[in-house]
């Protein structure tokens, strides 16, 4: 398969110190195509993640890394405004626009459009290429076969999609873990961090189904495309991006890079996926048409 | 508009129902709803797929149950005293005769009551849904309706049976069933659908 | 002082609907085609071309304007069903046409500039970067809010941009930022974006337990209701779950948004339209709510002192309602 393995930004609050860790591990440890660096959830968190910023982009220029910085997803404040502003307007990275906000900021750029925005037709696809589109995170939810479908009619650009990790659902005004803790936004004691993975919700018949961070809902299950990558490679996905977790992301990334060299087995690369990550639950269902908390066995066709 | 209260026949009526004869009444009824849809095409446009459906209609306060179907344009209707007469329903949806009754007529807002306990459903929802929103948009007046089949009578008889059914709804004679939440905040719900 | 009253924005899911609203004061009227190019594709709603045309006319001859919203995003392969429906907005006498999707503001832009455009709250613009730019780019005329921002925001908002505001002022509330909510497709398969329905109908289950009823979403339990408690529609972010040992409405109650008590500030706030929810709602409740609030905007714009509890007491009782985002501790 000639597709790129790319590390989408990390979703949830993790402290400054592990944060730092975890991307100059990847600054020096891993193979990654591409690293989406930034703060795309929550502006509170932004503070914290400047703090060592710059240390970790210097550590990737120097290993050679790609990096893309990310924004913020959903930007309403003053302050996110200019926020966003100073990240489209600095020329020394591409940048990945979560919001569609960037767009004024970005004329004249080459830039990615991120998992956040409405992607759903060759038509939107042809607008946004058309002032500087150049790479599209496609959104979760969109059936692998309408993947296909898309590509066809647009096959300019290039397209990723998550292949690994919780699945970013929904964004809100509203601070879940602030709620959950009798707590406002405005002082929310930033307690997202007690969840590095997500808290989950579950249903009152104890179903797992949910994740909350922060002001963003999550799948309770991990997306985990193994078996389905050929099919989409064929259909054109030419980027898989895996979504950072607590453990073993650089034991994950080698699997992923396995199986897309065709040196191991998709089943395989499953079992040890498994066993690095033990407290997830895999999903497959939203590529395959199906609700996307299920997970289908049967072979994705496209 | 619902004032949160559901009045339902004392048990006697449902014990007088209990001897009417299904057959008259079945052809009455009938032949009102034929005349109703005759006036209104687009209702059945509106009901789409959904026509081919059976939906089955349990009055809790008689004694009596209704199918309904809307094959080919035509309005089908039968009736029998249990619901095992009616096997292969697609939905089954039971309330109090005049809770049925205003939602026929538009006057009660469905939402309200569809998915509090004071109608229930079983089967296929969005049938239910896409049938109570042709009939929103059918506009029609069920006493007005009944008392046309009268022919040059019909007029007083409107007049007249309005009087009483409004009488009637407000008359202690009628068991009201207040809703017993004393904390009503499930009643805030946008209605049947969510936004 | 009089102001100029804010215009009411009403809902209507059939050409009866449309009718009552015009009848009850709407100044507009908001309705889809019958098909998944409407973000309220519910089964037995919406106009056929020929309703919308009399519906139009019905409006027109009344003094009302009808706005036609074609605000899903259209389908890969398939973009002509919506192309179609904007064509056809465009040939008609309706007021203007409600967007969501980039490619079809694009699309109307350059084939219909004459078209008006109202950028749909299914496209959440939330701030006044984002709408100029839409204003400037696609030539959106008004813009309808999302739900997340407050007065104070939406002031600001409106002392940057040159377009319309219009923001929701009663009916049901998304939680989260419409338009970016892929819940009901996670449980469901169908989502709002893709096929115009949010926790579809036919997902929903009731069963009685005995102790409680219990409604579920494609078999996830979404709430349980005890004896006694009158039980509401299964709206995937207005659930009952457990998180950690904690039992409770964990993103938001049943609610819905009823912004009366604030409609001084609104028009303070330089917002040009009001907007009420509901295309599903039944006429006879909605000739209420529009009554209500006709009489509520004329005072606010006349500068009269009213009791807006006494005005809106018939669609408030026994309901729980939200100032939601508006007031920012709802944060």
């Amino acid at each position: 398969m000639n597709t790129e393995l790319t590390l989408g930004p990390c979703l949830f609050n993790w402290s400054e110190a592990d944060w730092r860790d975890f991307y100059f591990r990847m600054a020096d440890e891993s193979d990654f195509d591409i690293i989406y660096l930034g703060e795309a959830v929550c502006s509170k968190r932004l503070p914290f993640r400047n703090n060592v910023l710059p240390d970790i982009l210097e550590r990737m220029e120097s290993a050679g890394k790609t990096v893309i910085i990310s924004t913020l997803a959903l930007v309403t404040t003053k302050p996110e405004r200019k926020v966003l502003r100073d990240q489209c307007e600095q020329e020394m990275w591409t940048v990945e626009a979560n919001d569609l906000t960037a767009l004024a900021f970005l004329k004249d750029r080459k830039f990615v459009i991120g998992p956040y925005v409405n992607i759903y037709n060759e038509a939107t696809i042809h607008s946004l290429a058309a002032r500087g589109a150049e790479r599209f995170v496609l959104p979760p939810e969109i059936p692998a076969e309408t993947i296909a479908q898309l590509i066809k009619a647009a096959p300019e650009p290039k397209y990723e999609m998550q292949v690994f990790g919780r699945l970013p659902l929904a964004l809100s005004a509203r601070c879940y873990h602030a709620r959950l803790h009798n707590l406002h936004k405005d002082s929310c004691r930033f307690v997202c961090d007690q969840d590095p993975d997500g808290r989950d919700v579950n249903s009152l018949a104890g179903q797992p189904f949910l994740a909350i961070n922060g002001i963003q809902t999550m799948s309770y299950g991990s997306q985990l495309l193994l078996e389905e990558l050929p099919a989409l490679a064929d259909a054109g996905v030419s980027a898989f991006r895996l979504s950072p977790h607590t453990g073993d992301m650089l034991g994950v990334a080698r699997l992923f890079r396995a199986v897309m060299k065709e040196e191991m087995d998709a089943g395989e690369a499953r079992a040890k996926i498994g066993e690095l990550m033990p407290g997830h639950s895999f999903i497959n269902g939203y590529s395959h048409g199906a609700p996307g908390m299920a997970q289908i066995e049967e072979a994705l066709a496209l | 508009m619902s004032n949160g209260t559901v009045r339902s026949f004392p048990p006697f009526v449902a014990r007088v129902t209990r001897f009417l004869p299904l057959l008259p009444l079945e052809r009455l009824i009938s032949e009102v709803a034929n005349r109703v849809a005759s006036q209104h095409p687009e209702f059945f446009d509106r009901l789409d797929d959904y026509a081919s459906k059976s939906f089955v209609i349990v009055p809790t306060d008689l004694d009596w149950v209704a199918s309904l179907t809307f094959h080919n344009e035509k309005v089908q209707l039968h009736l029998a005293r249990s619901l095992d007469s009616f096997p292969n329903r697609d939905v089954t949806v039971t309330a109090p005769f005049f809770t049925l009754v205003s939602l026929l007529d538009g006057e009660e807002d469905g939402d309200a009551l569809f998915f509090s306990r004071d109608l229930t459903i079983e089967g296929d929802t969005e049938a239910v849904l896409a049938l109570r929103n042709a009939l929103d948009d059918a506009e029609i007046d069920f006493i007005h309706e009944c008392s046309a089949i009268a022919g040059p009578l019909s007029r007083p008889l409107e007049a007249g049976g309005k009087k009483a059914i409004g009488l009637l709804k407000a008359s202690p004679f009628m068991r009201a069933r207040q809703q017993e939440n004393a904390e009503p905040s499930m009643d805030g719900m946008p209605g049947a659908y969510p936004t | 002082m009089t102001q100029k009253a804010m215009e009411l924005v009403c809902p209507a899911g059939t050409p009866a609907a449309l009718r009552t609203a015009v009848d009850a004061g709407a100044d507009t009227i908001y309705c889809g085609f019958r098909d998944q190019t409407n973000a309220r594709n519910f089964p037995g709603l919406n106009f056929s071309r020929k309703e919308m045309q009399q519906g139009i006319e019905y409006a027109g001859k009344n003094g009302a304007k009808v706005l036609v919203a074609v605000n899903t995003f259209a389908q890969a392969g398939n973009t002509d069903l919506w192309y179609k429906a904007i064509d056809d907005v465009a040939a008609s006498d309706a007021h203007a046409i409600i967007l969501a999707d980039i490619g079809l503001l694009d699309y109307a832009a350059s084939k219909h500039p004459d078209l008006r455009v109202h950028l749909s709250v299914q496209a959440a613009a939330a701030n006044a970067d984002m709408i100029n730019y839409y204003a400037s780019e696609f030539g959106a005329k008004r813009v309808v809010l999302p739900r997340v921002l407050t007065v104070q925001e939406i002031a600001a908002i409106n002392r940057e941009i040159s377009c319309e505001t219009e923001v929701f002022i009663f009916g049901g509330l998304c939680v989260m930022a419409e338009g970016r909510c892929s819940l009901s497709s996670y449980c469901t398969g169908k989502s709002p974006n893709i096929n115009g329905v949010c926790s579809p109908p036919g997902s929903v289950k009731y069963e009685d337990h005995g102790t409680h009823l219990e409604s579920t979403l494609e078999g996830i339990t979404i709430n349980q209701y005890p004896k006694g408690e009158a039980a509401a529609y299964p709206t995937l972010c207005k659930g009952r779950f457990e998180s950690l040992g904690e039992t409770g409405y964990v993103f938001e109650d049943p609610v819905s948004l009823n912004a009366a008590q604030i409609l001084p500030q609104l028009q303070e706030a330089g917002v040009t339209a009001l907007k009420i929810e509901g295309r599903q709602r039944g006429k006879a409740y909605m000739a209420q709510v529009v009554k209500s609030f006709r009489k509520a905007v004329d005072a606010v714009a006349k500068g009269q002192s009213f009791d807006l509890d006494a005005l809106l007491a018939p669609l408030t009782e026994g309901q729980k309602s939200t100032k939601g985002s508006y007031q920012k501790t709802w944060r």
